[in-house]
């Protein structure tokens, strides 16, 4: 019953593309930042000062730019299309068939409407996502709530008895009550 | 006995970034995460509290203090109380026989009140024990008694502890830390302040209305309401104040664009940072949801309580604590007629700490946020000149070197943290008029709120398992 209901909240057929400008400064300008940081650390650390310091923001920087670009872990864009969980970021395209995901772990944002996910897991190189459903639109201009409800649902699909998830259900009816 | 408090000592010594490494691992390997996948978060989460107090510490400290020295200097601002910051406050706290056993003693009472049912957080943040140990050392000083020292620390860990429980839904909302909980001593003792603050401005008309969020920041500035924007804007700001000189104008332009960018890094990266934290502890807090729903199926949700430096990514609480500071200096000159004699210097990033549970607390509305920020700072103000010659005292008797951190062995000293703590000057202020007074008058305090605390844990434990 509440597979069946999840999987009919979910929002077949749509795309949402976070907003350009939102997108360069949440994700491209944090990468240009760390890279910028990078450099300027590893001068620092080469010319012996401040040595350990210049040590952990050069680590620091490397796991920015990895999340960035390597693991692409920022989706530009999102969609639900055919059964699938397509996720793009810089030119890699991530898919998921949704009946094939087993797992879905979410720590949502409920003020932004931003997700960090893991998918069946999530691994180094793929599978870990920070999605900002908040900064998201579909063609319409509406924000990609739809898609934030679906990773809720699906996690609480895949893991009813998760407490975090009862406790998400219990505060969701006292709001609905309160309104 | 030795041999239990020199391991405790040489954990205590490791600081925050080792120590949270190793207990994320110990926790996760207990909740049955498993031993590689424990490791891996306790190391991420160790990088993420070394990336935090990188960036806060010396990224942001670094480019502040000499800034607001300048200022002090140039605009002859003399006070004779000198603020030699947050690890000199530490370094007393834990040199006391409170500090030596405060480890085992708050885990042992963080224990007794989860199995009791009077907090839902396992506080995971030993090393931030030392607030407690604080309290407890410096009501030791004052009563002359060892025995009330050790009640204040542990009434004031039940206190905080509460505290952490009642700000987890909003710490969970409005940071995006789901599972975790602040039960900072520090941090958490401005969240009452900032409740009534908020609660007077919503009796407001009109002021009740204004909200300034990041969203609308955006909204209505464009780029630059956009976080790297605002740091290097207040970075230049602080910087014209403290280094125009029309006499090198060059020298100056460098030296404020050099701030302005640091600070625009500031806000930039530190929200990354946290992003590194949350993913080490994914797999913790799932370990521990699994753990209660396998053994005990009828417990409220746990929070795992963390230090608050995993708060200070708030777009807001960074802009806020970054406007402050230069509110912070003329806050110190207006109040020197009601009494301060405290300038901040070395605890200036401090004010982010102060901050990370009144974001939430005011719903991220910044216009409310300031007014708060406003307010705990000139409260902190005062009570960091009240409790100055505590500290001194207690400086002196933990062996501290008080000539080389304030240039004179005469000199008073206090610090913003924990020298201005709400809940740290409510028991010396007690403690001052008798020590069993202060015990007595908030030890049944604490047992009043830690029974509230547990009605309301068992009725959100009920509604969760009606549930199932």
């Amino acid at each position: 019953m509440e597979d069946a209901q999840s999987l009919d909240r979910m929002p077949e057929g749509k795309t949402y593309v976070y907003n350009a400008r939102r997108y360069l400064f949440d994700v491209k300008v944090p990468a240009v930042v760390a890279a910028i940081a990078f450099f300027v650390a590893g001068y620092f650390a080469l010319a012996g000062m401040f040595t350990p310091i210049a040590i952990g923001v050069m680590v620091l920087c490397v796991y920015v730019l990895f999340n960035t670009l390597v693991a692409k872990t920022y989706p530009q864009t999102a969609a639900l299309v055919d059964g699938e969980l397509r996720l793009v970021s810089f030119g890699r395209t991530d898919v998921y068939r949704v009946d094939e995901i087993t797992r879905l772990q979410v720590r949502e944002n409920a003020m932004t409407h931003n997700a960090y996910l893991r998918v069946n897991g999530g691994g180094l190189l793929r599978g870990r996502y920070f999605v900002g459903c908040g900064d998201m639109y579909d063609e319409n201009g509406e924000k990609a709530l739809d898609l934030y409800q679906f990773f809720l649902d699906t996690e609480a699909r895949l893991d009813p008895d998760n407490i975090r998830v009862r406790s998400r259900t219990v505060e969701s009816r006292k709001n609905a009550k309160k309104n | 006995m030795d041999a239990i408090l020199g391991f405790f000592g040489f954990i205590q010594g490791l600081g925050v970034s080792v120590m949270m490494p190793i207990i994320i691992t110990v926790i996760g390997a207990a909740l049955g995460v498993g031993l590689g996948k424990s490791i891996k978060a306790g190391l991420t989460v160790g990088v993420g509290f070394i990336g935090l107090n990188l960036i806060i510490n010396n990224v942001l400290g670094t480019s502040l203090v000499p800034a607001v020295t300048t200022m002090v200097e140039k605009f002859g601002l003399a006070l004779s109380i000198i603020d030699v910051g947050w690890p000199a406050s530490a370094a007393i706290a834990m040199g006391t026989t409170v500090g030596m056993f405060i480890i085992p003693l708050g885990l042992l009472v963080n224990l007794v009140m989860l199995f009791t049912n009077t907090t839902q957080t396992v506080d995971v943040d030993i090393w931030n024990y030392w607030h407690f140990a604080f309290t407890g050392s410096i009501v030791a000083i004052i009563t002359n008694d060892l025995t009330l020292g050790f009640a204040a620390a542990v009434i004031n860990e039940v206190i905080v502890l509460i505290l952490g429980d009642i700000t987890a839904p909003q710490v969970e909302k409005s940071l995006g830390m789901p599972g975790v909980s602040l039960p900072h001593g520090f941090t958490a003792a401005f969240a009452p302040i900032a409740m009534a603050v908020n609660w007077l401005i919503d009796k407001i008309p009109g002021v009740r209305d204004i909200n300034l969020d990041v969203q609308s920041m955006q909204e209505k500035f464009g780029v630059f309401g956009e976080p790297i924007f605002i740091g290097t804007i207040i970075g230049v700001i602080i910087g014209c104040v403290a280094y125009f000189d029309p006499a090198d104008i060059m020298g100056s332009i460098t030296l404020i664009l050099t701030l302005g960018v640091s600070l625009g890094a500031v806000l930039v990266l530190i929200p990354r940072m946290a992003s590194l934290l949350m993913e080490g502890l994914l797999p913790i807090s799932d370990g521990a949801s699994a753990f209660i729903q396998k053994r005990m199926p009828n417990r409220a949700k746990i929070y795992i309580g963390l230090d608050s430096a995993v708060g200070v990514g708030h777009p807001v609480t960074l802009s806020l604590a970054l406007i402050l500071v230069p509110v912070m200096l003329a806050l110190a000159v207006i109040l020197q007629p009601l009494g301060n004699q405290v300038i901040p210097l070395v605890d200036l990033s401090v004010a982010t700490y102060m901050l990370v549970l009144v974001t939430p607390i005011v719903d991220q509305n910044g216009f409310r946020g300031l007014i708060v920020g406003i307010v705990v700072l000139a409260v902190g103000l005062l009570i960091a000149t009240y409790m100055a010659p505590f500290q001194t005292a207690a400086a002196v008797q933990s062996g501290f070197d008080i000539a080389s951190a304030a240039g004179s062995a005469n000199a008073q000293i206090s610090s913003l943290c924990d020298g201005a703590n709400p809940l740290t000057f409510i028991f010396v202020f007690l403690s001052n008029i008798n020590g069993f007074v202060c015990i007595g008058v908030t030890g049944v305090a604490a047992v009043a709120f830690a029974i509230w605390n547990r009605g309301r844990i068992l009725k959100e434990a009920k509604e969760l398992h009606a549930e199932a």
